[in-house]
């Protein structure tokens, strides 16, 4: 048999079980290096971060992944003189599969950093760059790795915009806006309640995204309601949640309207063992029911007992 | 007057299957462990409950997932069951993923996969309708789960604490299932008893 034939019958015959192999390590998501000055200038702040483009249907993981995936990671590797601020994260989509819930992002992402270079860089040029790490999925999920890099001239004039400044920009404007004081946060049980400033009440739909993985029930639904001390949003605690202390804070994001609005809170949560507030976080929810069953049961035994009668 | 009593017992019935917590599925670390059976890759079936009186360890994984290479393709999974049946642990290794998507075999497929990964469980389950993994909460691949002789959930969660698919990330790493049967096995109580898993998501 020709050798060349052999070779590939060998292959393919290996090839549906060969996992220990790289598979199919075709890479669905790019990663570059992304400025807002085409030049920059000693002693001023701008923004870089890595622009990521998925594959139709294909996503990456925000801070918190959720219920499966690795968040992005981004590892710059800047000159001396020039540092980089926290990474800063646009509101994730949910992404449900099945019983799963993650948090991440598809289509394309751009993830910033503000930059400082100091007064007294005195190379002409700057180069950045950044080890990216992401888990990529689709269906499946292949990790990804690169280190791109962008080198800007560095000037004593004013530094220009970018072609991708327009770009950063909307990005800038879509990132979660402080929010200055705690909410309260209530645990019963497995319910999990956010107090709502009033004015959220009339919001068709608000989502809270944690920034630990592991208290949430993130496929839980978040249903915004109305209580005799204001609008709450109610939703469900994981079950390998850790036990909450008396004042267990809480960090995420809450986006209003799809993104129309995006904060970042704290939640003060109290947790209520055995007081009047778990009782009343109680009563709202499972004895009502019970309430009404008791009735049905009293009418069902006055019927039976009023046939036997008969 | 007989269909009355009747009534009544269904009353009843009705009453106490609505009486059970609301937060009934939730699956916490404690609690009973759910029973199932399942068909293994020899066509035997196995029953969690007819395990009672040993150690069982639940192993989910989809050979296809890149968290679970790191694991077999180091040798490190296979380390684990092997010391664990070595000591009398049952371990079953689970794949829930559905007919046509990734990680499901025929068991003829799956027996040699685990074959060429020398997998030392002591037996491979299969689910491909997803009912037990959804029952025990299964989240990702791996998801590990420990139950004790009585029939206690007494681990849930990740392999170790390095969630990531880079297998340097397991010399060093702290693993959580290996150190609740070291600590279970000698009656200590589970340091670590639940954990957030992580891995792909599981393909139901």
């Amino acid at each position: 048999m020709n050798r060349r034939i052999a070779a590939v019958l060998f292959l393919i015959s290996f090839s549906s079980f060969d996992v220990f192999a790289a598979e199919n390590l075709k890479s669905h998501i790019k990663a570059e290096v992304v400025s807002d000055r085409s030049s920059v200038q000693p002693g001023e702040r701008f923004y870089a971060g890595i622009h990521f483009k998925m594959d139709p249907d294909w996503h990456i993981y925000w801070r918190n992944a959720g219920d499966s995936g690795i968040p992005t990671v981004i590892d710059w590797k800047l000159p001396e003189g020039v540092r980089a601020g926290p990474l800063l994260w646009p509101f994730p989509k949910k992404i449900q599969m099945e019983e799963i819930t993650s948090y991440g992002y598809d289509d394309e992402i751009i993830l910033l950093n503000e930059m400082t270079i100091s007064e007294n860089f005195s190379s002409h040029q700057l180069t950045l760059e950044a080890d990216v790490t992401w888990l990529g999925c689709e269906k499946i999920c292949v990790p990804g790795k690169s280190s791109p890099s962008l080198t800007l001239p560095v000037s004593s004039s004013a530094s220009e915009p970018s072609e991708n400044n327009e770009k950063i920009q909307n990005t800038l404007t879509s990132l979660p806006e402080p929010f200055l004081e705690p909410l309260k946060g209530k645990v019963s049980g497995s319910n999990v309640t956010l107090e709502l400033p009033e004015e959220w009440g009339t919001k068709k739909e608000i989502l809270f995204y944690p920034y630990e993985d592991n208290w949430l029930d993130h496929g839980a639904p978040q249903k915004i309601s109305k209580v005799e001390t204001g609008w709450v949003l109610k939703t469900k605690k994981s079950s390998i949640a850790p036990a909450f202390s008396d004042s267990t804070i809480k960090p995420g994001i809450i986006a209003i309207n799809e993104g129309e609005k995006v904060y970042e809170v704290e939640i003060d949560f109290i947790q209520s063992k055995n007081e009047d507030a778990s009782l009343l976080g109680h009563l709202t929810f499972k004895p009502s029911g019970t309430l009404l069953l008791a009735i049905g049961a009293l009418g069902f035994f006055f019927f039976c007992n009023k046939i036997r009668g008969k | 007057m007989q269909s009355i009593q009747s009534m009544k017992k269904y009353l009843f019935l009705f009453i106490a299957m609505l009486s059970l917590p609301a937060s009934g599925l939730a699956l916490n670390v404690g609690e009973k462990a759910p029973d199932f059976t399942l068909m293994d890759l020899d066509d035997h079936s196995q029953t969690l409950s007819s395990q009672q009186g040993k150690f069982v360890v639940l192993e989910w994984f989809n050979y296809d997932c890149p968290f679970v290479k790191k694991h077999y393709g180091s040798g490190n999974m296979q380390a684990l069951q092997k010391k664990w049946t070595d000591q009398g642990v049952v371990w079953w290794s689970i794949n829930s993923s559905a007919s046509g998507k990734q990680g499901n075999y025929s068991p003829e497929d799956m027996k040699k996969l685990a074959e060429e990964r020398k997998t030392a469980s002591s037996a491979i389950v299969l689910d491909p309708d997803g009912i037990v993994g959804k029952s025990y909460e299964a989240k990702t691949t791996p998801h590990l789960y420990v139950i004790n002789p009585e029939g206690q959930l007494i681990y849930q969660g990740a392999i170790d604490d390095q969630p990531s698919s880079e297998p340097e990330t397991i010399q060093g790493a702290k693993n959580y299932a290996d150190q609740a049967l070291e600590q279970a096995t000698q009656s200590q109580p589970v340091t670590d008893s639940s954990t957030k898993s992580y891995g792909c998501s599981i393909k139901y």
